[in-house]
């Protein structure tokens, strides 16, 4: 499969000293859910963040489909990419509807295009009912609904997911896991999260992570079979133990 | 007691932002400073107009008592020429219509810039000084004093002016200021920049909206004062184009502000900090001639002075455009640098 992502020794320092991410390696290939898990701290959303084009990476290189990411051409990359963050960071003040639509204009799309495909993610995930809702009226599972819309509008082919279930109740939690399969198919898709029995299920390949770094990065049965582990929740114990 | 729990962490949050406490702490002194700056001194160097229509013995000890007076510098006219009112460069034109006989006797018209209203008094002073110290017989000596417009101004026209650009600057700077780190705290901001937005259509696309908000501010303001206190608006096509340029630069101002603050808190102290030194150095409060000799220079970094100014002599000296040419150009250029600015230091990511 083609490599759509790679990251070469990427580092990110914060201006108080402190490393986030610690000269890592890996790739990412089309069409795969890439997961990256790791306790709190280890790094996982600012390796999001440097890949979204949000935050400028201290040292390494990120190529995006073999060419070097670099400031000047980061629309190019923007143009392909979606993005749902931790929190879910719309427009409280505005209405489902508009929150797409203000989201939606940046890209080149033909209007007619861009007004469908806001249609279709509006009944897609469920949001008919509340599309002239303000979003600060919204509940938290249809804000993150809302939320995903919006990194879905211009029809991106990676879309990175920062815990995108998080806070979510079971069954918001289940549309978000059958929606990510669906998209499968023809997105690339980076996600982290806390949920480990989301991890195992969703991802095609892991990444676990702490203090920065990789300490595995495989799929995610060959992980479980190296550790003896039950489950990944069983991985993660017991890397912390070794780190203690 | 729960109430010394609060005050103790909001002591810390407040204090643990060391950005903002430079803010907050430098602001009394920086405001002492420029208040004590601008009052510094008796006015020195009021640049008045001399005519002397019947030049004699008398009128000449007039003119040189004037001119040996620290408070002036005397430029001689043949006539009045109030195109050198309009534009700023004269004061005021003191007439000197004295006769030629033993006994000085004739008058003496003191004919004011009306924008000048806070140096009419020295001016007033100097002259009456002047004549004194010429003869002890001044008796005969009428001086009058009128300003030099066709408008019937009241003193309240003069303080009008400003608050038009004040106004349209405290309400707008308030705005503006907190635009880009409320969207920070929101994450809406960083979310617009991993769409192909660029810094560019951000920026732009805030001063716009709040550019007609502005607008609107502008004139509500500007009618309120028309219809409450029937002030002179004079030429109105200025008075437009000169709110124009407030709003717009207030706008910048705002977003240069809020280009580089990272809280709201920090945004909206600087944006009070900015409103009182704009106001200050417009010169509403102490005149230019009585501030410390360098001061003036920094009076002039203020963009707000060149509206407020502009406004002054559209709206009571009846100022046309090659009077105020200069304060617009000035404006526009103070515009441009502050939305380069907004631009260029826009940070994507947050701190």
């Amino acid at each position: 499969m083609q490599k759509v992502i790679e990251v070469k020794n990427l580092s990110k320092i914060f201006n108080n000293n402190t490393v986030a991410v610690n000269g890592i390696s890996f790739d990412v290939r089309e069409n795969e859910v890439f997961g990256l898990i790791g306790p709190n701290g280890s790094g996982k959303t600012t390796i999001q963040r440097m890949l979204a084009t949000i935050l400028e990476p201290t040292s390494g290189i990120i190529r995006y489909y073999g060419k070097e990411l670099s400031e000047t051409d980061a629309n190019r990359i923007r143009e392909v990419i979606g993005y749902v963050p931790q929190g879910a960071c719309l427009y409280g003040d505005l209405t489902v509807a508009e929150n797409l639509d203000i989201f939606s204009k940046p890209y080149r799309l033909e209007n007619s295009q861009r007004i469908k495909n806001i249609s279709n993610l509006i009944k897609n995930l469920g949001l008919e009912e509340r599309k002239n809702t303000l979003v600060k009226n919204l509940s938290g599972g249809l804000a993150k609904r809302a939320s995903i819309a919006i990194a879905l509008v211009h029809e991106p082919k990676i879309l990175f997911l920062d815990e995108a279930t998080m806070g979510l109740d079971p069954n918001s939690r289940y549309e978000i896991w059958k929606l990510t399969e669906d998209l499968k198919k023809k997105t690339t898709i980076v996600f982290t999260t806390h949920y480990m029995d989301e991890a195992e299920k969703l991802c095609d390949r892991l990444a676990i992570l702490s203090q920065g770094k990789i300490l595995e990065l495989d799929l995610p049965q060959k992980i479980l079979s190296k550790y003896q582990a039950k489950n990944l929740n069983e991985v993660i114990a017991q890397i912390i133990k070794k780190e203690k | 007691m729960k109430l010394l729990t609060i005050a103790y962490y909001e002591l810390k949050r407040l204090i643990r932002d060391y950005r903002l406490i430079i803010i907050i702490i430098s602001q009394p002194i920086v405001i002492a400073l420029i208040v004590g700056l601008l009052s510094y001194q008796d006015p020195k160097d009021i640049q008045i107009g001399l005519i002397d229509k019947n030049p004699n013995n008398y009128s000449n000890q007039i003119s040189q008592e004037l001119k040996e007076n620290d408070k002036f510098q005397i430029k001689e006219y043949s006539k009045v020429d109030d195109e050198e009112i309009k534009n700023g460069r004269i004061r005021a034109f003191v007439i000197l219509d004295i006769d030629d006989v033993n006994v000085p006797r004739g008058q003496i018209e003191i004919l004011n810039d009306p924008a000048g209203e806070t140096i009419k008094f020295f001016v007033e002073g100097g002259v009456a000084k002047a004549v004194a110290d010429t003869n002890e017989k001044i008796e005969a000596i009428n001086i009058s004093t009128n300003d030099l417009t066709p408008f019937k101004i009241k003193h309240f026209d003069y303080f009008a002016s400003a608050m038009m650009v004040l106004l349209i600057l405290l309400v707008v700077i308030n705005l503006s200021s907190i635009s880009i780190t409320s969207e920070r705290i929101q994450g809406t901001f960083e979310r617009l920049f991993v769409t192909p937005y660029t810094k560019f259509d951000v920026i732009f696309g805030k001063a716009l909206a709040q550019f007609g908000i502005g607008i609107f501010v502008a004139f509500v303001g500007t009618l309120s004062l028309y219809l409450m206190f029937g002030i002179n608006i004079g030429n109105i096509g200025l008075i437009i184009l000169i709110n124009a340029l407030a709003v717009a630069t207030s706008v910048t101002l705002g977003l240069f502000i809020s280009s580089i603050t990272y809280t709201v808190v920090e945004s909206v102290e600087l944006a009070m900090y900015a409103f009182f030194i704009s106001v200050l150095t417009t010169g509403i409060i102490a005149p230019m001639e009585t501030a410390y000799k360098y001061f003036p220079y920094a009076m002039k970094i203020n963009p707000f002075y060149y509206a407020v100014d502009a406004s002054r002599r559209i709206n009571m000296a009846n100022a046309s455009w090659p009077d105020i040419s200069t304060n617009i150009y000035i404006l526009a250029a103070f515009l441009l640098c502050f939305l380069m600015l907004s631009i260029l230091l826009l940070r994507r990511e947050a701190k």
